[in-house]
């Protein structure tokens, strides 16, 4: 990509490849929490308001270009429902404190081990270029691999977990672990089939915007575009 | 890591943004490259606002929906509970 490691064919593959395993090893883990935690269930009309809600607002900001987040959209609608459909009290709050406190840890944590891993290999590759440049790869298809996988198990079921309750009657009463694996799957496959129409483009707007950001560093020879 | 460790502590994996994740860890190389020089704080601040505008726009709206519609129709395939 940017800096020329694999195609971005080869690496939209491994993409879909990770990001199915963590959904559909792990996706329940958090699928449970909005389906079936902050809300005790989510009827049709629930999923069809919070669906389209989340939908309407996610296309509002990216059409005035305004940076939001997915899943604070989808669980924002859903405690709206749950307020309004099971009243204040059945909305399970110790949860949502929980979420909540995870939407300003998650961000902190990932700065903190980026600066700290950053500072590491900055002094471990320190006279070793040349084996910098051999692992570099190596480590940065392994990064791929490894944040595939957990987009799997959050962003895939963070996107199918409305529809937990009324899959499960759809499906007649099927268990609620072969529904989240249905979930899993069928989201799975929309997230490749997006990823391999559209994902190129984006793919290049962010290599750009990487290769904006390092550009003071010329000894990179990520300045060329996508390969 | 935010799915696993909560779910064997709560029983519940934590929904987090894994874009707001990916912003955290780019500012936290722009700190260790440049410095404080490396992080643009008006854009830090308006990713605060988006988040909490972002809730509180989508629970209302959806809230509001939800009152309106369900006196008509009543609830659609919902469950015992």
């Amino acid at each position: 990509m940017g800096a020329r490691v694999i195609s971005i064919r080869n690496a939209l593959i491994l993409f879909a490849v990770f990001t199915s395993l963590g959904a559909l090893t792990q996706g329940y883990m958090v699928m449970k929490t909005i389906g079936r935690g902050v809300v005790p269930a989510i009827d049709l009309l629930g999923v069809l308001i919070t669906v389209s809600v989340a939908f309407a607002w996610i296309m509002f900001c990216n059409y005035y270009g305004l940076e939001i987040s997915v899943t604070h959209s989808i669980i924002g609608a859903v405690l709206g429902y749950g307020i309004a459909a099971y009243r204040l009290e059945r909305v399970n709050w110790s949860l949502m404190y929980n979420i909540i406190a995870s939407w300003i840890a998650s961000p902190l944590l990932a700065l903190l081990m980026a600066y700290l891993v950053y500072k590491l290999i900055a002094r471990a590759v320190k006279g070793y270029s040349l084996m910098a440049t051999r692992l570099m790869p190596a480590l940065l298809i392994a990064t791929l691999c490894y944040s595939a996988y957990a987009f799997g198990t959050n962003d895939i079921a963070n996107a199918t977990d409305v529809y937990v309750t009324v899959s499960q009657i759809v499906f007649g009463g099927m268990p609620e672990q072969n529904v989240m694996l249905i979930l899993a799957a069928l989201g799975s496959i929309g997230v490749a089939a997006g990823g391999f129409l559209l994902g190129a483009r984006v793919i290049g707007t962010v290599a750009f915007k990487i290769t904006r950001l390092d550009r003071s560093r010329a000894s990179r020879p990520s300045s060329q575009t996508l390969s | 890591m935010f799915t696993t460790i909560p779910y064997f502590l709560l029983g519940y994996g934590i929904p987090i943004s894994t874009s707001l994740a990916g912003v955290g860890a780019v500012i936290g190389v722009g700190l260790a490259m440049y410095r404080s020089a490396g992080v643009n704080k008006r854009t830090v601040l308006k990713l605060f606002m988006a988040w909490i505008g972002t809730v509180t726009v989508t629970a209302l709206a959806s809230y509001i929906l939800y009152t309106l519609i369900a006196p008509i129709t009543g609830p659609i395939l919902k469950p015992k509970v």
